[in-house]
Formats: structure tokens, sequence, C-alpha cells
């Protein structure tokens, strides 16, 4: 090889641009642990979606284990590099995230292995032979319970520190133990109260007035004891951490009140519960949830101190992981997350609609409407904030609630969605109309007999026609009158002439009339002249007729054979 | 006074007047020393002049405090003015401070003369004295109205950054578990920063290196033994989590656990003056501040999530004064809050100065709370504190059967009634210099006769023999 000839074997100066040449073979290291991880990816993505208890998931999960060991074996050490969009093994790539170029903060990229490696502060990750089958259980137990970032009290790093691996090390980073305050860069607000941790120690213990006694003795007397007292420990400190969270919690609660129902105590506790019952609806905990609200119920039976916090704690949760697990469930979880949502109410409305939107399930979307229907019977206002969302399907579920709910109330979100620029939208919202009282709903139809969309104009007029009335009757004429009415599709017209005639009596025969006489001489056959002629039939009066014994003579053979033929179902429509 | 001091400018506050006089004849004090030795007539007369200055502000204000944390001379938290007369002392004396490894001095109400010249004669002599060991002089002294204030160190972020320069001199010689600690207690507690809410993860994070030591067996519990009257409240709660982790570690407690107990210990405290001090709703003046285990409560319900981990620590703020066998607030005292309140009373009375009752040695600290209030605890956790840190806890003077003195620096690991030790008077009584001293373990051939009561500390002897 000549001097000027580039080594093909030397490192390239990026190795980002090593990623990029697909013919250079991985080692079988490399390749083991790709396909390894790449099924520790699938093992996030099943649990995430039908739980971690579920039996594939665990199937897969032991697969891991196996495979883990025997991949340490055989190639151990193992160093791992994690950055929050790929896993690198000295010079190979062994994850990339599918949504590696997803920008920072899209929620996608928040459920690749690389990135809840990355973080809670894990950088790299080191599998040293000799590692055990137990301790590939539980690197992967930690795995799956840190994976969905609910636990806001341990994470990934603390629970691999605590599970005190012999084969497994972690190089990690620190986070400030409190937050810094951005404009200061130091903890605590800016102008906040005084400094009160700095304050010299409270003396809170009493003042003991008591002989002095040896510490020898006491020790001696403590020792006789200690072969009982440590198993007695052990025993009740068991006893204790099996006590359940929920039964501890509100116990807890409880007892902060007893002596201490100031409004101050109340709102704390409360935000606390708050909390709970967010954190427990994103692990889909709904029992757990359930039972975390109503406590909270308890301490704020009006929804006073929490109503705001909780929309806020509900709102921030990751609502589309909950919806994947939820698609995957059985119809009692499902009806378990609604029951729910209709005891919480308003502040789980932006839950249930991402729900609503994100679910790919007609059972869950049906569920949830209905659940929507039930929650918001009594003041929909909140579902009208929705009616703003981009995604078409969403304002026209929420459309679809609001015509379940039906009532006065519903009317001005109707009239809204009435106008969206969706026309799916706007359909629902007419056929939500159908639920209101006709002349709540009146105005809102007659906007729409110069929509362009001939099945919401038929189904307007539809709905108008059922109670006929002067404002409506001047409505349709006034559109048939205009100029613009020529210019209209055929089948608009006809809807507009056909409807006339049931809302309308003598006072629409000279527009009707002047519609089949149209053309004079060189009138033609029109699907319009028949139907201003079968309206005037319908108008079923003597006036009506004589207009139509007239056509009979006039001198156009069109307008005869109209009148003719609409004289023939005289009597019977 | 009827009107503004004319040498004020109009703006000015009255009492920064009187801090710039306090300050600068401090000063003055300092200078005059190198002409005349405390205890003469012309320097007492010098002390008796400046006391009667301080005892005007301290009748207003309680407490005069002098400390420069960012080189700038401050009273009582206030940054003293610019005047050109006095720039000079001002700035020698913030050199001073500096130079001593201290982070001020402090003067409270009920300072007496005797007490000043004490005092001084401690100050002036700064190369014997400096820093802790200036501290420790002047506790030793029973000095409770004029102190020195240590140094505190400073709160680093996690896992990167460094000290202060002026601090790190102070900071070198702890243990880096102990000193992380000490930091994240700090960020956590100082100020206001927990009430922007915290993730108790993080403060997990934060003590694994403390429990990993712990559970190495890494003697860290010497460190009991500075606890200085008037600590700080995020020292004393690192105090108190750091016994808290050697009495759960001698329990098997595992990783987990220890974490869990940890975050409760470090938060036990979190509600003094905290409703005083402006917490979310201040107390109103008609009203009766809530006791500080509620307001604690309150504090760490707002500014965390409801957890497990969380749930212990609101039960410690709420329990840890309430007696095991008692169920006062409805509510049976857990048995991680009875750790937790086992070492916050024993750390709680280390620290005790003269204010409630004369200040107490290690030894009767531990025998309050293994005697007098044993029935406050579950057996095992009194059995448990007394093997982490011995029938002599760590700074307990002992007199050995040869007739030598030693401070105990902890306990054998077996053998909770043979302390480590670190001689500081032989048989003779011939004190051994510091220098010379070193941690050991008791001798086999020796044994410990009796715990010293502090009158018989060897600092409070050299003191009468002198007075």
């Amino acid at each position: 090889m000549s001097a000027a000839e580039p080594d093909p074997h030397t490192t390239p100066p990026s190795r980002s641009l090593r990623w990029r040449e697909p013919e250079r073979e991985r080692s079988p290291a490399a390749a083991d642990v790709s396909s390894w991880l790449a099924d520790a990816a699938r093992l996030l993505a099943m649990a995430r979606r039908l739980g971690v208890e579920n039996t594939e998931t665990r199937a897969l999960q032991r697969r891991l284990v196996a495979d883990l060991v025997l991949n340490v074996q055989r190639h151990g050490p193992l160093h791992l590099d994690v950055t929050p969009r790929s896993i690198v093994m000295g010079d190979d790539t062994v994850f990339a995230a599918d949504h590696s170029n997803a920008p920072t903060g899209e929620r996608g990229l928040e459920r690749e292995l690389s990135w809840i490696l990355h973080r809670d502060g894990l950088r790299a990750l080191k599998l040293e032979k000799g590692l055990t089958e137990a301790e590939a259980a539980t690197f992967l137990d930690v795995l799956l319970l840190a994976a969905p970032g609910d636990a806001t009290d341990e994470d990934l790093v603390t629970m691999l520190w605590e599970s005190a691996f012999a084969h497994v090390g972690t190089v990690t980073e620190e986070a400030n133990v409190v937050r810094l305050n951005p404009l200061t860069g130091r903890p605590g607000s800016a102008g906040g109260p005084a400094p009160v941790g700095s304050a010299p120690l409270v003396d809170d213990w009493p003042v003991v007035q008591a002989p002095a006694m040896d510490a020898k003795r006491l020790w001696a007397s403590l020792r006789q004891n200690e072969a009982q007292a440590g198993p007695a420990f052990r025993e009740a400190w068991a006893r204790e951490r099996s006590e359940p969270f929920a039964a501890a919690a509100e116990a807890l609660v409880l007892a902060a009140l007893r002596d201490d129902a100031r409004p101050e105590m109340l709102e704390a506790l409360a935000a606390s519960v708050v909390t709970w019952t967010a954190t427990a609806v994103q692990r889909s905990e709904w029992e757990e949830a359930r039972g975390a609200h109503e406590l909270l119920k308890r301490l704020d039976p009006s929804g006073r101190l929490s109503a705001e916090s909780l929309t806020a704690a509900l709102g921030s949760l990751d609502a589309h992981a909950i919806t994947e697990r939820l698609d995957e469930a059985d119809v009692r979880e499902q009806a378990r997350l609604f029951a729910f949502v209709v005891r919480v109410g308003a502040p789980a409305l932006s839950l249930l609609m991402s729900v609503l939107a994100d679910s790919g399930r007609s059972r869950v979307r049906a569920g949830a409407t209905t659940a929507l229907t039930y929650a918001f019977a009594d003041d929909p206002s909140p579902l009208g904030t929705w009616l703003t969302d981009p995604r078409w399907h969403v304002v026209r579920n929420i459309v679809f609630v609001l015509g379940q709910i039906g009532g006065g109330e519903v009317v001005p979100y109707l009239a809204v969605a009435a106008r969206h620029i969706d026309a799916r939208v706007r359909r629902a919202a007419i056929h939500a109309l159908g639920q209101v009282p006709h002349h709540l709903r009146r105005s809102v139809l007659l906007t729409q007999l110069d929509t362009g969309d001939g099945r919401i104009l038929t189904a307007s007029l539809a709905m108008l026609a059922r109670e006929p009335d002067a404002r409506v009757t001047e409505a349709i004429l006034t559109r048939v009158r205009s100029p613009e009415f020529e210019s209209r599709p055929e089948e608009h017209r006809v809807a507009l002439l056909s409807s006339l005639a049931d809302v309308a009596s003598d006072q629409a025969l000279p527009a009707l009339e002047e519609l089949l006489l149209r053309g004079g001489w060189f009138a033609k056959r029109s699907a319009e002249r028949t139907a201003a002629a079968r309206a005037i039939v319908r108008l079923a009066t003597p006036p009506a007729r004589e207009v139509l014994e007239q056509g009979l003579h006039h001198r156009s053979e069109a307008v005869r054979e109209a009148c003719d033929e609409a004289l023939s179902q005289w009597g019977r429509t | 006074m009827t009107g503004p001091s004319p040498i004020l400018h109009p703006d000015d506050d009255p009492r920064l007047e009187i801090a710039l006089q306090l300050a600068s004849r401090f000063w003055q004090l300092v200078k005059s020393a190198r002409a005349y030795s405390v205890g003469h007539v012309t320097y007492t007369s010098q002390l008796e002049s400046y006391l009667t200055l301080l005892s005007t502000a301290l009748e207003k204000e309680g407490a005069v405090r002098f400390d420069a944390p960012d080189g700038e001379l401050c009273m009582n938290g206030e940054q003293l003015p610019d005047r050109a007369n006095m720039q000079k002392a001002l700035e020698s004396l913030a050199h001073e401070f500096a130079a001593r490894t201290l982070e001020g001095i402090e003067f409270t109400r009920g300072l007496s003369l005797g007490e000043l010249e004490t005092f001084m004669s401690y100050f002036l002599p700064g190369e014997r004295w400096k820093g802790l060991e200036l501290v420790a002089a002047c506790d030793d002294a029973g000095l409770v109205h004029a102190r020195a204030l240590p140094l505190r160190v400073a709160a680093e972020p996690l896992g990167a950054g460094s000290l202060p320069e002026s601090s790190a001199e102070a900071a070198a010689n702890l243990p880096p578990a102990w000193r992380a600690l000490l930091a994240g207690a700090r960020a956590l507690l100082e100020g206001d920063a927990m009430d922007q809410g915290i993730e108790l993860r993080h403060v997990k994070r934060m003590l694994r290196e403390l429990i990993d030591a712990v559970l190495a067996g890494e003697r860290l519990v010497p460190v009991l033994a500075e606890v200085t009257p008037r600590e700080s409240a995020w020292s004393h709660a690192a105090h108190t989590t750091l016994l808290s982790l050697y009495v759960g570690a001698r329990l098997g407690l595992t990783r987990h656990e220890l974490a869990h107990l940890a975050v409760a210990a470090l938060l036990h405290d979190a509600g003094h003056g905290w409703g005083e001090a402006g917490g979310p709703e201040m107390v109103e003046e008609h009203r009766e501040p809530a006791p500080h285990t509620r307001e604690g409560l309150r504090r760490v319900a707002w500014s965390t999530t409801l957890n497990r981990t969380s749930l212990g620590a609101l039960r410690a703020t709420l329990e840890h004064h309430i007696p095991a066998s008692g169920e006062a607030e409805g509510l049976e005292v857990s048995l991680q809050t009875q750790i937790v309140s086992m070492c916050d009373a024993y750390t709680t009375l280390l620290a005790r100065g003269d204010a409630l009752e004369p200040k107490l040695s290690p030894n009767s600290a531990l025998v309050r709370v293994i005697g007098t209030w044993q029935e406050r605890w579950h057996p095992a956790l009194m059995v448990a504190l007394v093997r982490v840190l011995g029938v002599y806890p760590p700074g307990q003077f002992v007199e050995l059967d040869d007739g030598s003195i030693a401070r105990a620096t902890g306990p054998d690991v077996n053998d909770p009634e043979r302390p480590w030790i670190e001689r500081v008077a032989d048989m003779r009584g011939v004190p051994i210099l510091p220098g010379q001293r070193k941690a050991e373990p008791l001798p086999a051939q020796h044994f410990v006769t009796r715990a010293l009561p502090r009158s018989e500390w060897p600092q409070a002897r050299s003191r009468r023999s002198a007075a």
C-alpha cells in the first residue's frame, strides 16, 4: 500500500460517520448485544401495553434473562455507553432509538430504551462476567419498574444501587438535590422569605430533672434483652412495612387532621393526596386512584382546594401510555377507568380526552364518550374548551357527547361546532342539535341554509321542518328569492323548495309559482320546476290548486307537464 | 432622639450607624490587644466601654452577628455601608474572620464582661486557635453569649463542583460521604429551596454515598463529637441522619430501607420556624404558632409527592416527639420514626447549650436517651444505639485505669464498653499536644474507669486552674 492511500482499517474521525457505514460488519458481541437490546426495547413496549404481570411479558422477560447471562458469559465484560438516542459498545452503535431524530420533548422518544436508561442519570453500564440469572432477572425487573417514569420516589439508578449487584456496574451523573432558580442559578426563590434552615437548631426536647444514671448499668440491662429485642424488632418492622400504602396514607391524613383542622393543613394534605392520585392514574392502578380520590373528597368535598391542582396533575400525565395500556385491557379494567373519571369529573377531562383521541379501539372510545356524557351532564361547559382542538375527530367526539347530553346548555357549543372548518364536525353538530329543544336550535340551523354541504342542508331543513315557523319560512323564501339561488347546486335548490312546502302556507305560493313558470316560452323541464310544482301540491290549498290548473294552459310544454304531473298527485300527498 | 444623626445619609437606616460603630470598635479592640494583654486594666476598661455600646444593640436585636459571607462585612445579615473613615477597619475585620477560618462571631443578649473577656482571650491568639478548634474551645469554656461561628461547608451540586476556596480548608478534613451529606442537607434545608418542591428520588441519590459508607463500616461516628451548641438546623439534620443510618444498619435494614430512613431523618425537623418564617401561609399574629411537628408535616406535604418515602418522612415529622407507647395523634408511632426520634433526641441533647440546662456530655446525653426516655423507643433501637455509639460516645472524655485521660472517638465493633480513644493527658496529667494525639483502640490491658462529667473535662480544668 502506498503512503498516499488511506488505510481502510483506521478508525474514522467521527464515530457517527462510522455508524453510516452499511457495509461494515459488526463484531459477534455487538451483534448479540444489539439483538438483545432490541428485544429489551420490545419488552418495554410489551410491558407498557400489557402490564408487567402479563404472561407474554413474563415469557419474553424470562428469555431475555437467559440471553443476557449467555451474552455476558460469551462476550463479557460488556461496557455500554448510554446516550438519550443510542447505546454504544466500543465503536458499535448497538441500539438506536426508533425516534432517534425526534425533537427533545417528543413523547415517543421518552419511551425508548436508551432514553429510559439515560433519563435518570445512567451514563454507562458495565456487565461483568459471572453475571447470575438472579442478577439479570433483577436488572430487568428494575428496568421494567423504572420505565414508566411514574415513580416519584424511586429511579432507575437508585433501584440498581439498591439491588447491590456484584456484576453490574454503573456510571452515573448526579443532579442537584433541589431545583435551581433559573433566574439566579441558585436554590430557592429570588425574593423568597428569609432563610429558615440556616437558623440555629431549636432545642425541642424537654429538660430532664432526673438523677443521673450509669450508662454501663443501663447497657448491661439492655444487653440482657438483646437476644429477644432483635427478632421482635424485625418482626414488627416487617409487619409495618407490609401495611398497604393506601391504609397508611389514610391513617396519617386522619391523624394529622384530628387536632388540627386548620385550612392550611387541609390544603397541604389535599395537595399531597392529589399527587398520589395522579401517580396512581399514571400507573393505571385504578383501584388505588379511586381510593386516593375518595380520600381527597373527604378532605375537600367541594373541590375548592384541590380542583385546580388535580386538573393540572391529571393534565400533565403521559396519557398516551395510559391509553396504550387501556387498549389492551379487559372490559373490567376499562370500566374502572371510566368509573374513576366520572367520579373525578372536570379535572379528569384532559385525561379522558386524550384517551378518546389516542385510543385505537372503538370500544374504548365508546366508553370514553359515555363516561364524558355522565361526567359532564350537569355542566357541559368544560367540554366547550375542547372544540378548538386541532384534531377534527376529537372535536367531532366532543360534539357527539354534547348531543348525548342535550338540553339548552349545549347549544352555544354546538353553534360553535356548526361553524367548524371540517364538514364532518359540522354534520355531527347538526345531528347533535336533534337533542336540543327546537326553539333553541332554530337559529343555529338557519345559519346552515347557506351551506355548500348538501347533507348538512338536508339535515338542517329536515330538522327545521319538524316544527314549522314563520321565521323558518321567511328564511327559506329569502334563499329561494335571492339571486344566488340560481347558482346553487340543483339538489340544494330542490331541497329548499321541497322543505318550503313543509314549513310554509300560501305565503310561499308566489315564490313557488314564479319558479314554476320561470322561462316563459322557453321554459324547459327541470328538477327545480318539478320540485316547485310538487311543493305547490303539498300546500294543498285552493289557491295552490288554482295555480297548477292555470299552469295547465301555459305556453310552455314543460310547465304544463309539471303542473299535470303535480295535479295527478293532488290529494295523495 | 429628636432628629436624624448628622453623620448619616438621609436615606441610611440609623441602625447601620450603630452597626458601623460596633464593627469598627471591635476591630479597635483586636488592635488594642497588641499593646495590652487581656486582663490588663486598660483593656478591661475598653471592653467595658464596648459592652455598653453592644448592650444597646443586644437589647433591641437580641443578637449581634458579624460575618463576611462574600468578603463584605455584615451585621445580622445586612451588609454594612461604605464609610471612608471606617472602610479599613471593616475590611480588616472581614480578613480576620477569613484568616481564622471562621464564618464570623456572634454576641447574644445576656453577655457579661467576664464572658466577653474570656471570649477575647480565645479569639485574639489567632495563631493558637482557628476555625473549629476555636469554636470548640469557646464551647468548652462554657461561653454561651459570645461565640465564634464555624465556617459553613458550602452546599455544592452533587457529583460536581467544588467548595469555595475559603471553606476548602475546613472541608478538606471531612470524609467525602459526610461532606456530601452536609452539602446536600444545607442545599435542601437552608432558605426556601425545599419549598420550590423536591423529588425524594433525588434526595435518595444524594444519600447513596453515605449509606454505602455506613454499610461498608466506615468510621464516621466520630463526627458526632463535633456537634456544637446552636449548630444550624441543616447540620443537626445531617447529624441525625448519620446516626439514624448507623442505627438502621445495625438493625439489619437493607439499602432500600436505609434510604427511606435517611430521608425521614433529614426532613424530621423541617417544620421549625417554617410557618413563622413565611411558609405558604404565614402564621397570623393573633394565633399561636402550630407545633413544628405539624408545620413539618405541612411543609413536607407541600414540597413532595405522596409516596412511600414521603409518607415515612411525613410520619417522622409528625410523630417524632410522641412517646412510642402513646397514640397522642391517633397514630401508633412507626419504628422508622422511633429511630429518627431517638437519634434526634441524642443529637439535640449533644447540642444543648446552657440556655435550658448545663451543657451535657455525650455520656449524659446517652443516659437520658436509653435511661430516662427508654419507654419512648423499641428496646432493640437502644441496643443498636449503644452498639453504634458505645457506652462512651464519641467526644466523651474518660479516665483510664492508669489515670490517663482520653477522648472517646467511637466504640469497638464488638464491645461497646471499650471505645477507640485519643489520649489527651498522660497518667501524670500532662497534656498531650493535639498534633501528637491519635485515635486507637483501647489497649487490651487497659479499661475505662469512669466517664468524666463535663466539669472535669481537660479544657474546663485548665480554665479553672488559670483562674
